[in-house]
C-alpha cells in the first residue's frame, strides 16, 4: 500500500491509516530535521508539529502524488522558522554556553586525535563523537546551503525534487550544494576529520 | 570546457545525475586538469565523510490517538466536521444563522412593515399591545366585514352561475355531436337499404325477363 492509498483511506475516515503514514515517514522527517537544526529535543518537537500540520491540512492537498514534496516543505518551513526564532531570541548567555560547549567538544575530539596515538588517530574518535562533530560541522555552514546538503546527502533526493521543495531553480540548488560541501570540507579539515577516520569508523 | 563551467556539472557527476555525454566531457576535463581533479576528489571525500552519520531512530514514536471527546467536542464534530468540504460547512453555517435569526426575531417580537415605499422595523421584549376599538369603529369594521362577505358571496354565486352555464354549454355541444353522429349513421343505413332494394328489384327484373324469354321461345314453334 502506497502513501496515496493510505491518505485516501484516512480521508474516508480510517484514523489507523494515518498512523501507518506517520510510522512510514517519521524516521525520515525526524532525521531530516535533526540534521538541519542539530538538536534532538527540538527535532522531536518539530517532527510532531509536522505531522500535526499534515493531519490538519491533508484534505487540502489537491494532488496526492505531491505528498512527499509537501511534507518536506512543511518540515523545511518549520526548520526555517525555528532558526529564525533562535536568531531573534539572541539569548547571549545561552548562546555563549552552547558555543563554549561546542568548542569544548571540538577541542576534546581534537585533543584525543592528537594524543599519544598520533600515528593512529582514527582509533580514538568514537562513533558518537564523529556523529557529534558532523552535527556541529553542519551547523557551521549557512542554512540555505545546509538544507540542500542534508536533502542530497542524507535524504537522497534528486536535484529536481529539492528544487521543487525549496521553490528554487535547479542550478541554484546545485550551486548551494557545491558551496555547502566546500564549506564543510573547510570545517572538517580544521577539525582534522577526514576520510581515514571515517573509514575506520565505518 | 573551462574550469568555471564544471562547477555545476561536478555536482551532477558526483551524484550520478548526469547525461552520458556530459559525464564523458567531465571525465575528459578531469583527465587534463589537475585543479578540478583535486577539487572533485575533495568534494567526494566530504560527501563520504558526511555519510558516516547514519540515520537515527527517533526516541519517541508519534501515534495519533482517537480522542474521546467531551459532549461539546462531540457536538462540535457533528456541527463542524474537521474534514468536511468548504461548501457543506458554509451551507451548514448559513442554516444555523437563519434559524438563530428566526429564534431571535420570535423572542424579540421583531416586526417588519412595508408601507408607502418604506420599511419600518420594530422590536421589543413584549408583544405589541392590541389597540382597543370604539363602538363607532366596531360598527364600521362590522359593516366593512359584512360588505366584504356580501361581495364574496356575490362572487361565489357568479362563479357558480358561470360554472353551470359552462357545463350546460358543454352538455349541449355533446348532445349536438351525438345527434349529428346518429343522423349520419341513419343516413348510411338508409343508403344501404335503398341500394339493397335496388339490387333486389334489378335481380327480379332480370328473372322476369328470362321467364318471358323462355315463354316466348316455347310458344313460337307451335305457331
Amino acid at each position: 500500500m502506497n502513501d496515496r492509498d493510505l491518505i485516501e483511506r484516512f480521508l474516508r475516515g480510517e484514523p489507523s491509516a494515518f498512523n501507518t503514514l506517520v510510522w512510514r515517514w517519521q524516521k525520515t522527517i525526524y532525521n531530516f530535521i535533526l540534521r538541519d537544526i542539530g538538536n534532538r529535543d527540538e527535532a522531536h518537537d518539530l517532527t510532531q508539529q509536522v505531522f500535526v500540520r499534515v493531519y490538519r491540512n491533508l484534505d487540502k492537498l489537491k494532488n496526492l502524488e505531491r505528498f512527499s514534496t509537501w511534507i518536506y516543505q512543511i518540515a523545511a518551513n518549520l526548520c526555517r522558522d525555528l532558526i529564525k526564532q533562535r536568531r531573534r531570541r539572541k539569548l547571549q548567555s545561552l548562546e555563549g554556553m552552547q558555543e563554549a560547549g561546542a568548542l569544548e567538544l571540538t577541542n576534546n575530539a581534537m585533543l584525543t586525535l592528537h594524543s599519544e596515538d598520533e600515528q593512529h588517530p582514527d582509533r580514538v574518535v568514537s562513533r558518537s563523537q564523529l556523529r557529534d562533530l558532523l552535527e556541529k560541522a553542519l551547523q557551521e555552514i549557512p542554512e540555505e546551503q545546509r538544507i540542500v546538503v542534508v536533502m542530497k546527502e542524507y535524504q537522497n533526493l534528486k536535484f529536481t525534487e529539492i528544487a521543487e521543495i525549496l521553490g528554487a531553480p535547479v542550478n541554484t540548488v546545485k550551486s548551494r550544494l557545491y558551496y555547502g560541501l566546500k564549506a564543510l570540507k573547510k570545517v572538517l579539515g580544521r577539525w582534522q576529520i577526514d576520510e581515514e577516520v571515517v573509514h575506520y569508523e565505518m | 570546457m573551462k574550469c568555471d563551467d564544471t562547477k555545476l556539472l561536478l555536482m551532477d557527476f558526483l551524484y550520478d545525475e548526469i547525461a552520458h555525454e556530459d559525464a564523458q566531457r567531465v571525465r575528459e576535463h578531469l583527465a587534463i586538469c589537475s585543479d578540478c581533479r583535486e577539487e572533485y576528489a575533495a568534494l567526494q571525500r566530504t560527501s563520504v565523510t558526511l555519510r558516516a552519520w547514519p540515520d537515527e531512530d527517533p526516541a519517541q514514536n508519534i501515534v495519533f490517538v482517537e480522542n474521546h471527546p467531551s459532549w461539546w467536542g462531540a457536538v462540535k464534530q457533528v456541527l463542524f466536521p474537521e474534514h468536511a468540504p468548504l461548501w457543506s460547512r458554509l451551507g451548514f453555517g448559513l442554516g444555523v444563522a437563519m434559524i438563530t435569526t428566526l429564534l431571535v426575531s420570535a423572542v424579540f417580537n421583531l416586526e417588519i412593515n412595508y408601507s408607502n415605499g418604506q420599511f419600518a422595523y420594530r422590536a421589543g421584549l413584549t408583544p405589541r399591545p392590541v389597540i382597543a376599538l370604539t363602538e363607532e369603529a366596531k360598527s364600521q369594521l362590522a359593516a366593512e366585514i359584512r360588505q366584504e362577505n356580501q361581495e364574496m358571496i356575490a362572487r361565489l354565486v357568479q362563479a357558480g352561475y358561470e360554472q353551470q352555464r359552462e357545463e350546460l354549454d358543454h352538455t349541449l355541444v355533446g348532445l349536438t355531436t351525438d345527434l349529428h353522429r346518429q343522423r349520419q349513421n341513419d343516413l348510411l343505413l338508409v343508403g344501404r337499404g335503398i341500394d339493397e332494394i335496388r339490387q333486389n328489384t334489378n335481380t327480379r327484373w332480370q328473372q322476369t325477363n328470362r321467364i318471358i324469354d323462355q315463354l316466348v321461345r316455347v310458344n313460337a314453334p307451335q305457331r
